[in-house]
């Protein structure tokens, strides 16, 4: 007879079902949920993508980017996405460009090689790598 | 060449061959021009179709996908030519309706279904990996259930024309969308997402339904006849897609080992092991996952048209309420999804067993 059968199956499907419906409370108590959560809204699904505040945060990034300051550029590159993520579609009009495309590359190159080590840094470039490319869409 | 063997595949051979026929058409439609590691995901393929028929407004995920529409034309045509579209359902159709819902849900807070999983570890993506773990772990899970005596009610025969309905409307769209009016599809459908060329995604539509229901192609169907009846043939056909297009991927420089800078994914871990066993343990409950309903939809049976269309309700659900995931992360929406989703396979396999 096997472990896991017949009521000790019922019981452990109970308890986990309880479980998963506690957390899911949990998170619904804790976590963002409005909906949609805030961070998609802001990408667009029902809310508008922040276009003003987008162009804003792209202006910061360039500024700093001018300034050899390559981190923060990138914070503000990925605070610009996350308002208004055609700025990293290269289907949109709104692209950053190839150029930004080069960039970027070369970052996230400098940073395998060891350049620029910050964890932030680093998940900065790899998100806005992720949006560029892919996704279901 | 013994055509029999290969309208009625059975040999590991063969079924291997459609395998990595299958992996390569994806990787090669991928290459066109789809989504990286997105050659062939029926639930991303869904959520495409929910936008364009405006169930969602996000203009970037809407496309109505050739290769759903495809999948369809061809499983209806694989299943008449073998005398196998058959008419059936009532079983269990609110069940498979709630259930294909929340298995789409869960691949989309994964970002991808099980063939999508495959396509994401063979692109050398470890949250793809780590999804494909949690969806193993889950197909293994419901086995437990499965030699318990978990069953659904038996579907019972019904008029053919109601399993009409699904091809008839796919050949029907299919028809506006590539051209026959022209006008009417360009002003009728968003399509802002990444998309191969219209031909060669039907006709890769057409192969991957017409093989899918040859050879009852399924990622957890596989793992689950494996571990219940130790019959390796269907998993054969599942590790072929997954060496095909991983060595594909090697050949055109597709191939990166990569935790952070997977294309379009995101990088919690946790959720898309969560996600993807949720999916793997429902997927198991309801006989199909997102791409096997809707080649057993296609082939007449209802209950899985049922699933179908919880899944492009939740498809639309999914980016209207934020619960798929983005690059950015995994979302309190998505995370309570799941953890639903899990509660109900759960309700439902302790409830639907012998003697229970």
């Amino acid at each position: 007879m096997e472990i896991l059968s017949g009521r000790r199956l019922t019981i452990l499907a109970v308890l986990l079902a309880a479980g998963s419906v506690a957390c899911a409370l949990g998170v619904a108590a804790t976590g963002d949920l409005r909906l949609p959560a805030a961070e998609v809204a802001r990408q667009g699904s029902a809310g508008e993508p922040d276009r003003a505040g987008a162009s804003a945060e792209v202006a910061l990034a360039k500024e700093a980017e001018t300034g050899g300051d390559v981190p923060s550029a990138l914070a503000h590159y990925r605070a610009a996405a996350l308002l208004d993520p055609r700025i990293v579609d290269p289907r949109s009009p709104l692209f950053l460009g190839p150029a930004f495309e080069t960039r970027l590359k070369t970052w996230i190159a400098a940073q395998k090689r060891g350049g620029v080590g910050a964890d932030q840094v680093r998940s900065d470039a790899a998100y806005l790598f992720r949006r560029m490319y892919g996704g279901c869409g | 060449m013994n055509w029999k063997k290969v309208l009625f595949p059975e040999s590991p051979v063969l079924l291997a061959a459609a395998g990595a026929l299958l992996g390569a058409l994806a990787v090669g439609l991928a290459v066109l021009g789809n989504p990286a590691s997105t050659g062939l995901c029926a639930s991303c393929f869904l959520v495409n179709v929910a936008g364009a028929v405006g169930l969602h407004a996000r203009e970037s995920q809407s496309y109505l996908r050739p290769e759903i529409l495809g999948i369809v034309l061809g499983a209806f045509f694989a299943a008449q030519s073998a005398k196998e579209f058959r008419v059936r359902g009532g079983g269990s159709p609110v069940r498979h309706f709630v259930g294909g819902a929340f298995i789409l849900l869960g691949c989309e807070v994964f970002i991808g279904c099980p063939i999508k999983a495959l396509l994401r570890t063979a692109g050398g993506g470890a949250a793809g990996s780590i999804g494909l773990a949690g969806l193993i772990a889950g197909v293994l899970f419901a086995t437990a259930y499965l030699r318990d005596g978990f069953s659904l009610p038996a579907p019972r025969a019904l008029p053919e024309g109601a399993g009409l309905v699904l091809p008839a409307a796919a050949f029907l769209l299919l028809a506006l969308a590539s051209g026959v009016a022209e006008s009417f599809a360009a002003s009728g459908f968003p399509s802002g997402a990444r998309h191969a060329p219209f031909a060669a995604s039907a006709a890769a539509g057409l192969l991957f339904g017409a093989v899918g229901q040859r050879t009852r192609f399924c990622v957890t169907g596989s793992v689950r006849t494996a571990a219940l009846a130790r019959d390796f043939r269907e998993a054969g056909g599942t590790g072929a897609f997954l060496l095909a297009a991983l060595l594909l991927n090697l050949l055109t420089g597709a191939f990166t080992p990569t935790l952070s800078l997977e294309p379009g994914a995101h990088t919690d871990l946790l959720w898309a092991f969560l996600a993807l066993a949720m999916v793997g343990f429902g997927a198991i409950l309801v006989d199909g996952c997102p791409f096997r309903q809707l080649v057993r939809a296609s082939s007449g049976d209802l209950d899985a048209a049922a699933a179908v269309a919880g899944m492009l309700l939740a498809a639309g659900l999914s980016v209207r309420w934020g619960i798929g995931s983005s690059p950015a992360g995994v979302t309190a929406a998505g995370k309570v999804a799941v953890l639903l989703g899990v509660a109900f396979f759960l309700a439902l396999a302790a409830l639907k067993r012998k003697g229970e």
